[in-house]
């Protein structure tokens, strides 16, 4: 276990080439290039503006912050997961033919993700700017959030990468889960409109309903956190990356036979 | 259980100064569930617990295998397809684990199983380069340093900026062959990547394992270029079906491997590999094997204008034969005259009964080849190559041997017969 993290930490210069070659990559091919990260979440962001304030009217105010707020971290989200998933089978010309870590491949992905995440935060502090939202202390709990959220989607990405590798319709199956889990998170509703005991239920079972939300109360509030709140989520997500490790290097030793 | 000892800090760690063995294996068996009969979606997970009749069918693709490398050897790994040649292979680089047993491997790997593993056709050929350098264990720094040995070598010049994917198949390889040499393996495993590219591109090839030799890197080579295996491995081995048939002097290996196909019901030998069966015969029935210290080529010198047939074997003195042979402090040059009348090569070629062929062949030096001749041009070819380790007390051993390529059938010879005519002369450097 330890020699194997050493031996991760040697690769770390391999890490880092793939994830620039997947930032580059992204944007070489496409007209506008790099304009894309932040185009693509105000283009969203426009489409659920128009849904909820012109065609399904909510009395949520300054609604494109508010669904910019949770917007961007579910994308993080969902982009790692969906590019985990397929980062051994996907590379398997690669898996076959030399030896690495293969851990390096899902970690690249999810850090490729964050750092795409982290331009698209320009989009949202511009936009807290315009829509005059005034940024509090809290807004520095940001980097916290980020990190647990992090570790908590490379945990995951873990186990769906090697699951997909033995079971080639996690994939398919993610696909739609992905899309049950982003109606099951408060991103474009308030947690408190749901039934109060569903409320609950939810910020017990999913995780990415207490990020979506700290980062609203941090950021569109302005409002402090509860440290017991913090605590549990940090909890849940070190434990899931101790258990998508523990699981992916106990089959990583097989790929190079099963992708 | 399957165990992989490796020595600490393993692809990165210098060569140690003593000789021990770079690559071992002890005892290492490697099992395939054969993917048509596992589970690949859940359906089929589903369908299989019902019904309970899904087959595991297994393949053993190593079994019971033990060998070791020595520092600085050239393993070559001989049999047919499937019999377990590449899984060696992929068990050295570590990308499959045993099924048992036990593998030392120490030192830095680096394979040319699959030249440009991981080239991405959207990035430059810089980019790749320093991925490609990335995914094989090295730093920035490190890659840095090689970068223009690498360009060099691979003779792209300005096309290093560009996408790979306007890049010819043979630039692609000679990128990816570049990088995989540069890396500075200590252990280097070559796996039939001679067959691809053209013949320029194979001769750069083998020159750059000729000089990896030289530097005392340890080699595996799988192959089916018998002759190749022959020339340029230390040591070989014959796999069928997943066990080691025979192993050791690569000449050995082959004729027992050459053996057993010509005994096998259905198969003819191509004439290549009779007259290399018939070659290798020939030193076995001389006995020379040995310790596989020690080579001895095959050597019958043709003696005198007139006395064609008298034939003469073994190391052997000719004062009036000097092919014009300079010799500097460390490098030598040989010239070969293919008219000249001082020269013994060209009265074999002027031998009229045997009406033999204008002679083409190679030239070792101390058992290495270090060049191929063919007369045919009716030019002087000059030769040149660096002596190997001079040493005073050692008299370095330049061997020329000359095959003669047709024989005609008037001279009376069974067609598959093919004599050496080689020449060999002591030189003591000052």
């Amino acid at each position: 276990m330890r020699e194997r993290i050493l031996e991760l930490v040697k690769y770390r210069e391999l890490v880092r080439n793939l994830v620039i070659r997947d930032i580059k990559l992204r944007y070489r091919n496409s007209v506008l290039g790099f304009v894309w990260c932040l185009g693509n979440p105000l283009l969203m962001m426009a489409v659920f503006t128009v849904v909820f304030t012109i065609l399904m009217p909510t009395d949520i105010p300054k609604y494109p912050v508010f669904i910019l707020c949770a917007l961007l971290p579910w994308n993080y989200f969902n982009t790692s997961i969906m590019g985990a998933i397929d980062s051994i089978v996907g590379n398997a010309h690669l898996i076959k033919k030399v030896y690495f870590p293969r851990e390096v491949l899902p970690l690249s992905i999810v850090l490729a993700n964050l750092v795409n995440f982290l331009l698209a935060l320009i989009v949202l502090f511009a936009m807290l700017f315009a829509f005059r939202v005034r940024l509090t202390p809290w807004a520095l709990y940001l980097p916290l959030i980020i990190l647990i959220q992090t570790i908590f989607t490379l945990g995951l990405g873990l186990i769906f990468a090697t699951l997909n590798v033995f079971y080639r319709d996690t994939k398919i199956i993610m696909e739609v889960g992905m899309l049950a889990w982003f109606f099951l998170t408060p991103v474009f509703y308030r947690i408190e409109d749901l039934v109060p005991q569903y409320a609950r239920l939810m910020y017990w079972v999913n995780p990415m309903a207490s990020f979506i939300s700290w980062y609203r109360i941090v950021l569109y509030h302005g409002i402090s956190m509860e440290p017991g709140f913090i605590f549990r989520t940090f909890v849940t997500s070190v434990i899931a990356l101790i258990v998508g490790y523990l699981v992916f290097t106990r089959y990583s030793s097989v790929f190079g036979e099963e992708v | 259980m399957a165990t992989r000892s490796s020595a600490p800090l393993h692809p990165c760690s210098p060569a140690p100064l003593l000789m021990s063995a770079a690559i071992e294996f002890e005892n290492v068996s490697k099992r395939f569930i054969l993917h048509h009969a596992r589970p690949r979606s859940f359906q089929e997970l589903v369908i299989g617990a019902l019904w309970r009749s899904r087959s595991r069918e297994e393949l053993w693709a190593l079994n019971g295998v033990s060998f070791e490398v020595e520092q600085g050897e050239m393993l070559g790994v001989i049999g047919p397809n499937g019999s377990g040649k590449s899984t060696i292979l992929k068990l050295i680089s570590r990308i499959l684990e045993p099924t048992s047993g036990s593998i030392t491997v120490d030192g830095k790997v680096s394979a040319l199983i699959e030249l440009g593993a991981g080239f991405h056709p959207d990035l430059t050929g810089r980019e790749n380069v320093y991925l490609n350098g990335s995914i094989l264990g090295l730093s920035q720094e490190e890659m840095d340093v090689r970068f223009k040995e690498i360009v060099t070598f691979a003779e792209l010049g300005r096309f290093i900026d560009m996408p790979l994917k306007i890049y010819s198949s043979g630039m692609y390889m000679r990128l990816g062959f570049a990088i995989a040499i540069n890396v500075e393996p200590d252990i280097l495993l070559i796996d039939e990547v001679l067959a691809v590219g053209d013949e320029s591109f194979q001769k750069k090839c083998l020159a750059k394992i000729e000089e990896f030799k030289q530097q005392g890197k340890t080699m595996v080579f799988v192959s089916h270029a018998l002759e190749t295996v022959r020339k340029l491995c230390d040591k070989a081995i014959w796999l069928e079906e997943g066990e080691i048939q025979s192993m050791g002097n690569p000449g050995k290996v082959i004729y027992d491997y050459l053996d057993d196909l010509r005994r096998k019901e259905g198969v003819t030998l191509d004439e290549k590999h009779r007259h290399l069966r018939y070659e290798l015969e020939e030193q076995r029935l001389e006995n020379r094997w040995g310790s596989g210290e020690v080579e001895r080529l095959p050597t019958h010198v043709l003696m005198g204008e007139n006395d064609a047939h008298c034939l003469d074997s073994g190391w052997h003195e000719v004062e009036d034969w000097p092919p014009k042979v300079r010799w500097t402090k460390k490098r030598a040059s040989l010239l070969l005259m293919p008219d000249g009348s001082a020269s013994r090569l060209s009265m074999i070629a002027w031998c009229p009964e045997l009406a033999l062929n204008p002679q083409s062949g190679r030239v070792y030096v101390d058992g290495r080849v270090v060049g191929k001749f063919d007369l045919t041009d009716a030019n002087p070819r000059t030769f040149s190559f660096w002596l190997p380790q001079p040493d005073k007390s050692q008299p370095i051993k330049v061997t020329i041997e000359v095959k003669r390529t047709v024989i005609p059938a008037e001279a009376g010879l069974s067609e598959d017969r093919r004599e050496l005519g080689v020449a060999v002369q002591e030189i003591w450097t000052d």
